[in-house]
């Protein structure tokens, strides 16, 4: 189990949980802007047929960004301090998540071009080389068995085909 | 006693041989899937989904509604062994399960807690049994301003309910209804936040949220936190298993009030894990060894146990009779039923009974097969979660990706399934709720259907909400919900400034 031990020798943190809290809210205070522009541009009054398509979202709209402001008034409360100056993520933290994101990221990419099957083999070998620290070799077994197993139970069993790339094709499958 | 007559029938229909095997099957996914990180009942069914097009839809539920009962009994083997609770709702279940199995009674714990998860979800089950036709019946008679009324008590109940600040559930079942109006309006047939592309007009899948969100988010939180089981040992045999079962006899009353406790509960949205808490505190207060709470005591681990499955399993009423499902599992269930065509509502129980009570009967079945399953394969799962997480963790994404593939093989959903992943494990940082999103996703068509129905009806007019006593009081129960946490924070202000002055003068 020692391996799965991410490094740890980093403690100091990145960001505090207020600002974090902020950002977010921020967030969702742009897509409810974006929910009330499109609703006010499609329509959000009543039409000949009842309520426009706009109608029902503007509200929706309105009260995501009641709610966020909500919490960012409540994330700068004096009442809050402790809370918020807690940290949202420390840089061992940080190393963590993004060395789990990256590869996921690679493999999404990779699944539309080398299909399902090869970019599997190759996101497992990477996350278990850079999260696990094994050799090469050591990650050729699972590389090889379990995007095996998936071809034989999707496309064997359940009849359900999965992206494929130029490797299946060459091999006729 | 129509009901036993019908429920006789869907026993005939669920006892082929094929259907036991998915049933057992169904449990023995559903407990690894309890117990591995990124992977609970809500995520796994909605992985496995796209399995089960090709069977028929009585066996497809069966093995879909398994994994259910089998995540639920599931939770409490991390929670016991490795102290680790593998969803909030089995948080309460650690507090005396773990104790225990640090003392060598591991055993002991694990078969208590599912005897007890046994108990409360077939509590649960008569609940609905008897409960249910009832109810349908009742709802056969509400119009859109009802539904609308009781999809804002569904939201309200988790603003009241949960322990995250009620702004954070507001905002979450925003962005969950805000998902749900992307592409194009089936009424008038305008195309919504699009913004001309064509890859958003089929809109935001709810399984592909839930994937990303429950998936990969919950992965990413795991693995900051350098996740590692270490565990105790822990050893089942029959002897364990029949002397633990000759000790239970005596809490019986711990039993009946958290079964109880939990069915109340759980019809509510976001009910097992205050249900959980609550059949705690209450054990604590009931029994004579009150004090030793914490230290290992057989009393706090049948209170929360009990009334967690028993809550989880209520979920399902309001899921089959109304069409709103009480928890994200629950509400992927609900995604399923509708992929086979089948509209859950009041309706279903007169228009597709065999299915209705073939799926009460696979729930009574199935739980007697989780109770098997768990108590036989507690050492296989308990072995599968050493094995290290840097080998688990890739599997776990890869059958995410191919579940979000599959839901409508598209690549983009995958991509998508990525951003929920970032914004997930942002979201369960920060204590935002993520079943409201989840929810509001799945609910959002059927919710502006009624609201524009209901407009329509009235002309405008809200007032129709509160135009006759049915809506009015569901509105009115909404509406106290909703306002129930300001009062209460209100309220611990002023009571806690007066307690400080009165401090400070004396």
């Amino acid at each position: 189990m020692e391996q799965d031990q991410a490094a740890h020798g980093d403690d100091k943190s990145l960001v505090s949980t207020r600002a974090m809290d902020i950002a977010l809210a921020l967030f969702f205070i742009a897509l409810g802007a974006i929910v009330i522009f499109d609703s006010v541009r499609i329509g959000n009054s009543w039409g000949d047929m009842g309520p426009e398509s706009g109608y029902f979202p503007f509200y929706i709209g309105c009260l995501l960004i009641f709610g966020a402001v909500l919490i960012i008034v409540s994330a700068m409360m004096p009442g809050n301090k402790a809370v918020g100056d807690s940290s949202f993520v420390t840089r061992g933290q940080i190393k963590s998540v993004i060395k789990v994101y990256i590869p996921t990221v690679l493999y999404v990419f990779l699944m539309s071009y080398i299909g399902l099957y090869a970019a599997a083999a190759l996101y497992i070998i990477g996350f278990m080389m850079v999260n696990g620290g094994y050799s090469f070799v050591r990650t050729l077994p699972y590389a090889i068995i379990v995007p095996a197993c998936i071809f034989v139970m999707f496309e064997v069993w359940f009849l359900v085909p999965l992206p494929k790339g130029p490797i299946e094709a060459a091999l006729g499958l | 006693m129509e009901e036993l007559g019908l429920l006789l029938g869907g026993m005939q229909t669920v006892l082929t041989p094929m259907n036991v095997v998915l049933m057992f099957v169904g449990i023995f996914l559903g407990v690894l899937m309890g117990v591995l990180p990124g992977l609970g009942g809500a995520n796994g069914i909605a992985i496995l989904l796209p399995l089960t097009f090709s069977m028929d839809p009585v066996s497809a539920i069966i093995m879909l509604s398994c994994i259910y009962w089998g995540s639920l009994f599931g939770g409490a083997i991390t929670a016991i062994i490795f102290n680790i609770p593998g969803c909030s709702y089995s948080v309460a279940t650690t507090f005396d399960g773990y104790p225990l199995a640090k003392r060598g009674m591991a055993g002991e714990a694990l078969t208590t807690s599912f005897t007890a998860s046994f108990i409360g979800a077939f509590f649960a089950i008569l609940l609905i049994t008897f409960l249910a036709p009832i109810i349908a019946e009742y709802a056969l008679r509400f119009g859109p301003p009802e539904y609308f009324a009781i999809m804002c008590v569904t939201f309200a109940a988790f603003m009241s309910m949960g322990k995250e600040a009620a702004s954070k559930v507001l905002v979450a079942a925003m962005f969950g209804f805000g998902l749900a109006c992307v592409g194009m309006d089936v009424v008038t047939g305008a195309l919504r936040m699009t913004f001309g592309t064509s890859e958003l007009m089929r809109g935001f899948e709810f399984l592909i949220a839930v994937i990303g969100m429950f998936g990969l988010g919950e992965i990413l939180v795991s693995m900051e936190e350098g996740l590692s089981f270490k565990g105790v040992a822990a050893k089942i045999d029959p002897k364990v298993v029949l002397k633990t079962w000759g000790m239970l006899g005596k809490h019986w009353a711990n039993f009946l009030r958290s079964m109880v406790l939990g069915s109340c509960l759980g019809i509510a949205p976001a009910g097992a894990t205050p249900a959980s808490f609550m059949a705690y505190g209450i054990a604590k207060k009931f029994s004579k060894n009150g004090d030793k709470f914490g230290t290992g005591e057989l009393d706090g681990l049948i209170g929360p146990e009990t009334a967690n499955n028993a809550a989880g399993t209520a979920a399902l009423l309001p899921m089959l009779t109304l069409g709103i499902p009480g928890s994200p599992t629950a509400a992927v269930l609900l995604g399923g039923l509708m992929i086979w065509g089948l509209q859950p509502g009041p309706l279903l129980f007169t228009e597709q009974k065999d299915f209705v009570w073939g799926l009460i009967a696979s729930m009574y079945l199935g739980n007697i097969a989780g109770l098997i399953v768990c108590l036989t394969t507690v050492p296989l799962i308990a072995a599968i979660l050493r094995v290290p997480f840097s080998i688990i963790a890739p599997i776990i994404l890869i059958a995410c990706s191919i579940g979000a593939y599959t839901v409508a093989n598209a690549q983009g959903d995958v991509w998508y399934m990525v951003v929920f992943g970032a914004i997930g494990y942002c979201m369960k940082k920060l204590k935002y709720p993520l079943a409201p999103v989840v929810l509001a996703l799945v609910l959002g068509g059927g919710t502006e259907n009624a609201f524009r129905q209901a407009m329509l009806m009235s002309n405008g007019e809200l007032g129709i909400f509160f135009s006759n006593g049915i809506v009015a009081s569901i509105m009115w129960l909404a509406i106290i919900l909703a306002f129930l946490p300001v009062v209460t924070s209100l309220y611990q202000k002023f009571y806690v400034s007066k307690k400080m002055a009165a401090d400070s003068a004396s």
